[in-house]
């Protein structure tokens, strides 16, 4: 009987791992580290659960998603404490606060989607915050993810964030479009300086990579006409400075080999017709004096 | 007389020396009489083709999971051909060799041994070793033994801790020297008569940038997408599949729906469908501007600013994609998706006014478009939640248009 017992826990056991696992697979395209390219620094469980949330429709009816998030709420009430120096953790807590306001809105309660945006943005600025101490990195992801809903000035922080880890990526041009995105901001907040060596910086940075220029050009007279109102003497000398754009250093080196080549063909043929000439000329010499 | 001696023999000394800088510039070509014709690849629809195949792996043929899906052993033959009449006492010995010519040096990978048969006569032979001496044969099948074409420099798209890292995988820019090294086989026939040799014939099959692109196919053969299986796999395209690069619509700016430095497309519906799509912008937002009644949440009238469509992203070939994309998709590098985006500052009014446009010429021509397509932020769609609601900024447009940096549309399978 007892051996029955035991056999009886161990397959319980072994059901309850299934489900687990097969339950975590299920859950796999809402993982934090899949959407945020970081590790969370809380449970994973409750991370990938608030992540789920933020990015999916959740099919559930509003009091339940109710009781889910006040259960997620009291869950990283708990654990703040020991992490209140952790800029992965406040952007988490900011996270659920959006997760929140998201469902207020649609009970159609406009003072707690008001106070838990509120909420968010505090939480978003003190990760921002903390993320500029050492060992406090966040993803360009999770700057992606706050800039939405913040006020100004931490909006163009977070851009120019965005920018120094290489932007979100996921298609080829975005990034550029994120450089044109800080121009715009600083030059709407009054920042004409800074709004104009942010275009300098990202016309380096285009110069020095494989883009084709002729394409970005399109980009970037609109962003010299429309953002930034440059004067056409301006335009012009921008435009004249894209001219003359450098050739990759492989085309360089190609038409390199090709030049040495058919200098050494040339040089060939100029010796033969020179030698030629030369016998030639002795011959005509050595007939003359014969006579 | 000497000196007419002297003008020969500097004639001749230029002529060698011209003779052979020429050689420099077109080292493959040998032999008239010896040539290797092309892939005996059956499926590959290729005049000229061959693909290394890694060790053990089974391919499944065909771009679209619809068309005629064929195996294809993990080897794939060519055709050795030699014109030259020969003497019954003479004899020929093939000796084949493959070539990597990473990093820009020449360097012998490996000498093959494997099995081939002669076509004209139906004799079959076996042998180890492939400079076996063989008798007045014209043409030869070669049969390649698998091995694995894995460039040394290659990154996996991972992290330290195995989770997938952005950025971490792929090259950005393709440098074909080091992620994809062209491969040639160099193939040498040398004729005995008495055991003393009387003939030396070379040739060269060098992969070509299709094959390079269909072999980086193979490289990334197991990254999955759709679950596992054959299925989930993205399919090798055929060469005929792989052309130059057509040009895109006139209404579309940006790139030309590749940045790939092969300069070569895999266009599998995206072209046409960017077109239908810009289109339908167009329209739609000629139509709104002389109506002037484009609303907010609020029932503010909205200007809509004139933003034309760019196109971000089209084919992307293994390398790139696995540069770029956070999801792994499969739709892209087959070339029937298509990224657009908003040609506005990211995610500003602009952007989102012309999201908000964009979406209303997509839901209304939806039967004509015939597609998938959804709007996305940092890699994820938007959810129906997004769509409804106005809290990130409250600002009288839906979430889902100013959280949106692209359009992801692709066709139906």
């Amino acid at each position: 009987m007892q051996m029955l017992n035991i056999k009886f826990n161990a397959l319980i056991g072994l059901l309850f791992c299934v489900i687990s696992v097969s339950g975590s697979i299920c859950q796999a395209n809402t993982r934090f580290i899949d959407q945020f390219q970081v590790e969370p620094v809380i449970d994973e469980l409750l991370a990938n659960k608030i992540t789920e949330y933020y990015s999916e429709d959740i099919n559930l009816p509003l009091k339940q998603q109710r009781d889910e998030l006040l259960k997620l709420d009291t869950q990283l009430e708990t654990i703040s404490g020991a992490h209140t120096n952790s800029a992965i953790f406040w952007f988490i807590k900011g996270l659920h606060h959006k997760n929140m306001a998201s469902y207020y809105t649609e009970e159609k309660n406009l003072p707690l989607t008001k106070s838990h945006m509120t909420l968010n943005n505090e939480a978003f600025g003190k990760s921002i915050k903390l993320a500029e101490l050492p060992g406090n990195q966040l993803s360009s992801s999770i700057f992606s993810t706050m800039k939405h809903s913040l006020p100004q000035d931490l909006r163009i922080e977070v851009t120019k964030n965005e920018i120094k880890l290489g932007g979100n990526g996921d298609n080829d041009s975005y990034y550029w479009y994120l450089h044109w995105s800080n121009i715009d901001q600083l030059e709407k907040a009054g920042r004409k300086e800074e709004a104009k060596q942010a275009y300098k910086k990202m016309q380096r940075e285009l110069k020095a990579s494989d883009a084709d220029m002729s394409i970005y050009q399109t980009l970037t007279k609109k962003i010299e006409t429309e953002t930034l109102n440059l004067s056409p003497q301006k335009k012009f000398q921008a435009e004249t400075s894209q001219a003359k754009q450098v050739k990759p250093k492989k085309e360089k080196e190609k038409t390199k080999v090709y030049e040495t080549k058919y200098i050494v063909i040339l040089a060939v043929i100029l010796i033969s017709i020179l030698s030629i000439v030369v016998v030639t000329a002795y011959e005509v010499m050595q007939n003359k004096n014969k006579k | 007389m000497q000196g007419s001696n002297i003008k020969r023999l500097l004639l001749y000394i230029s002529l060698f020396i011209l003779v052979n800088t020429a050689n420099i510039s077109q080292a493959e070509v040998f032999s008239e009489h010896l040539s290797v014709i092309s892939s005996a690849d059956p499926d590959s629809n290729a005049i000229q083709s061959f693909i290394i195949i890694k060790k053990g792996t089974f391919i499944t043929q065909g771009i679209k999971h619809s068309s005629k899906q064929n195996t294809i052993s993990q080897q794939t033959p060519f055709v050795i051909k030699f014109t030259d009449k020969l003497n019954t006492n003479q004899i020929l010995r093939w000796d084949i060799k493959v070539l990597d010519k990473q990093h820009g040096t020449i360097k012998l990978l490996s000498e093959f041994s494997g099995a081939g048969r002669m076509l004209n006569s139906g004799y079959h032979w076996q042998s180890k070793r492939l400079d076996n001496q063989i008798k007045n044969r014209h043409q030869l099948i070669f049969r390649p033994a698998p091995f694995s074409h894995q460039p040394a420099v290659y990154k996996k798209g991972k992290g330290p801790k195995g989770n997938r890292r952005k950025y971490g995988g792929g090259t950005r820019n393709i440098d074909e020297k080091k992620y994809n090294p062209k491969f040639s086989y160099d193939v040498t026939l040398t004729i005995f008569e008495n055991d003393k040799v009387t003939g030396t014939h070379k040739a060269n099959l060098s992969m070509d940038r299709i094959d390079m692109i269909r072999q980086e196919y193979i490289n990334h053969y197991d990254i999955k997408r759709y679950g596992r299986g054959d299925n989930g796999n993205i399919p090798i395209p055929k060469r005929d599949e792989i052309s130059s690069i057509p040009s895109k619509p006139e209404k579309l700016a940006g790139n030309p729906l590749t940045e790939s430095q092969y300069k070569l497309i895999i266009n599998d519906g995206m072209l046409d469908l960017a077109d239908k799509i810009s289109t339908a912008y167009t329209d739609t937002l000629k139509k709104l501007k002389a109506e002037n009644s484009f609303y907010d949440l609020h029932k503010n009238k909205l200007n809509i600013p004139d933003n034309k469509l760019w196109v971000t992203s089209g084919w992307r070939n293994p390398e790139r994609n696995e540069w770029y994309s956070n999801a792994v998709n499969g739709i892209h590098q087959r070339g029937g998706a298509v990224d657009l985006i908003i040609m506005a500052p990211a995610n500003s009014r602009q952007s989102s006014i012309g999201y908000w446009v964009l979406w209303n010429a997509l839901e209304e021509k939806k039967s004509e478009i015939n597609a998938y397509w959804q709007l996305e932020s940092n890699g994820r769609p938007m959810t129906t939640r997004e769509f409804k609601q106005d809290i990130e900024p409250a600002n009288g447009i839906p979430d889902a248009f100013d959280k949106a940096d692209h359009l992801h549309a692709n066709v139906k399978y």
